[in-house]
């Protein structure tokens, strides 16, 4: 059993960090009175709360800690996750959903997706009710791996047990959601967002430093297969050592690392997927005025996009060490007794070593940080779709303002515990369940989402049924096998991409075989391959 | 006791540090990204209300 000795000058810095959250969350617990303010901010939000919002919502424990964790496994090997990954998402979400959603929002008072896709699939109860239910599972699915993340960063820096840390995270989360609703998950995203930011770029360049500079990083990393026979006396394929300077292989066959590999999670499952994913889909709903999609995308992008690359360059730089020799990582035992190395350890461990003590400590409240503006937004949204979508516009029309605001609040509860508790017992990379939840979210909603938008034969039956046949093949791929479908001598593929295939094929056959929506339903819902509908 | 084995390249066949293929495949995503972004924020008027 390992001993814990609490840094007293973290736990101040962590306090501090709660306090500051605690104080903007009142705010927006007092602006918080209908259920629109609950939702979606009643679409008030200022440009840079809402720039900060997309990067805040899609950057999170799974980016400081499991992207660093991926980057330490198999460095550059996934950089197509770095250059169209969750900074494309947020970039484009903005651009083709946003953007086109706009004259949508003020037409019809949209709060959720959900609102939309009643409106122009004309199924008010059915479709919005499966939606609203498959919504909530992703965001479930998707705050395990937030709380695997406070926790791997409580036990590091802080020095408490890995599962305290993150219970204590998850009463604030939330006891803030609870009370403040979307105005406070954005105000406090603001700050949050801000933290993580400006915490990974100036420590990654310091840790990158520590290691022996960009080009030392680079040409020790082609060395890792040698160095890591030589110091750690494992084989040097080990933990695709020969991988980590190349982007990929072009050998099919290779898990994770092998082009049909990072085609179907990286190409594929992270971009479309965060960009129909419940989180982050819902936020091109609370922006205040449309001119904020002129700008917003290209310096989302910017931003983030070296948010994630200095991440995964930690990863790598941790790797490096690790190798040299000049680094311990923890090793971690799985449920199956097998002992494996901890990889989403890698950025807290090497900043311990790398950064002065004073940046080491306010490295907490940005890694906090980036959790917990993930984790909340999750909880809001995950608690919209059973309360507004489900609760309230299928099944209780009539139910009071005040009623459905509790009903909120009980279920944020609920939906915190459950996913916490599911923590307990950690995963070597928590990577592994964000990207379980984008392949839910990709094979559920793309087509409902993009097809919705853009295609005028797709219809309602089309869309129920590519969400469950999407949803339900999900599941079983992933039930059966694991995180990874290997087709003897052909390829290795993620495991959620079968769901992909049989969501295309069912939108596409069901869209051409039964009738389209109506010509006036379609150009109420401005529905064709446009972004910008011709002025009538 | 660190372990650093020199370089195993000549000077040249690196950018970087990085092989050519692995640079490649970081830079010209991101600009032709950033310049879409770019001609889209340029080229933006406001949807009909």
């Amino acid at each position: 059993m390992a001993s814990f000795q609490i840094n007293w000058d973290a736990f101040i810095a962590f306090i501090a960090y709660l306090i500051a959250i605690a104080i903007i969350a009142y705010f927006g617990a007092k602006r918080t009175r209908t259920i629109a303010d609950f939702v979606a901010a009643s679409g008030a939000l200022g440009f840079w709360t809402y720039v900060l919002l997309m990067v805040g919502s899609v950057f999170s424990g799974m980016t400081l800690i499991g992207v660093a964790g991926l980057g330490f496994t198999s460095g550059w090997a996934n950089l197509w996750e770095r250059v169209i990954g969750p900074a494309w998402a947020i970039a484009f979400c903005t651009i083709l959903v946003g953007y086109k959603l706009w004259p949508l929002r003020r037409k019809y008072n949209l709060l959720t997706i959900q609102d939309y896709f009643a409106i122009r699939y004309e199924d008010p109860k059915i479709f919005r009710a499966l939606a609203g239910i498959v919504s909530a599972v992703c965001c479930f699915a998707y705050l395990i791996g937030q709380f695997t993340a406070i926790g791997v960063v409580s036990e590091v820096i802080l020095g408490v047990p890995y599962y305290i840390g993150s219970l204590i995270a998850l009463v604030i989360v939330v006891g803030y959601v609870m009370t403040g609703g979307m105005f406070s998950t954005a105000w406090t995203t603001f700050l949050q967002a801000l933290l993580f930011i400006v915490g990974v770029y100036i420590t990654v360049p310091i840790i990158i430093s520590w290691v022996g500079g960009w080009v030392a990083l680079n040409e020790l990393a082609s060395q890792v297969p040698t160095l890591q026979n030589v110091t750690r006396k494992v084989a040097p394929g080990y933990l695709f050592g020969p991988f980590l300077d190349s982007p990929g292989s072009l050998e099919s066959t290779i898990p994770l690392v092998g082009w049909t590999f990072n085609l179907t999670l990286f190409g594929l499952t992270v971009p479309l997927g965060l960009m129909v994913v419940p989180h982050i889909i819902n936020n091109v709903l609370c922006y205040k005025d449309v001119k904020y999609t002129r700008w917003g995308p290209i310096i989302m992008y910017v931003i983030g996009m070296l948010v994630i690359l200095l991440t995964s360059l930690a990863g790598l730089a941790a790797r490096v060490a690790w190798a040299q020799g000049r680094l311990e990582i923890a090793e971690l035992t799985l449920a199956t007794g097998e002992k494996v190395r901890w990889s989403d350890m890698a950025y807290p461990t090497i900043a311990k070593v790398a950064l002065p003590y004073g940046l080491f400590i306010f490295l907490l409240p940005c890694i906090l940080a980036a959790v917990m503006s993930t984790t909340d937004r999750l909880l809001v949204t995950a608690a919209s779709n059973i309360s507004y979508d489900v609760i309230k516009n299928v099944f209780k029309p009539t139910i009071s303002e005040r009623s459905i605001m509790w009903i909120s609040r009980v279920i944020v509860l609920i939906i915190g515990l459950g996913s916490w508790s599911l923590t307990i017992t950690p995963q070597p990379m928590l990577a592994w369940f964000i990207w379980a939840a984008l392949g839910i979210a990709l094979n559920s909603f793309f087509w409902p989402v993009v097809g919705g938008l853009f295609w005028r034969r797709m219809n309602k039956h089309a869309a129920r049924w590519s969400l469950v046949a999407g949803f339900v093949v999900t599941l079983i791929c992933f039930a059966t096998y694991g995180t990874r479908i290997d087709i003897p001598g052909v390829a290795s593929i993620y495991a959620a991409f079968p769901g992909f295939i049989a969501s295309t094929v069912v939108a596409i056959v069901l869209s051409l075989v039964t009738k389209p929506h109506s010509e006036e339903v379609l150009k109420a819902t401005f529905t064709g391959p446009f972004l910008r509908p011709k002025s009538s | 006791m660190p372990v650093v084995i020199g370089p195993l390249f000549e000077i040249g066949e690196r950018i970087l540090g990085m092989l050519p293929q692995t640079f490649a495949a970081l830079i010209l995503p991101i600009v032709i990204i950033v310049i879409i972004a770019l001609i889209w924020a340029l080229r933006w008027t406001p949807p009909p209300e």
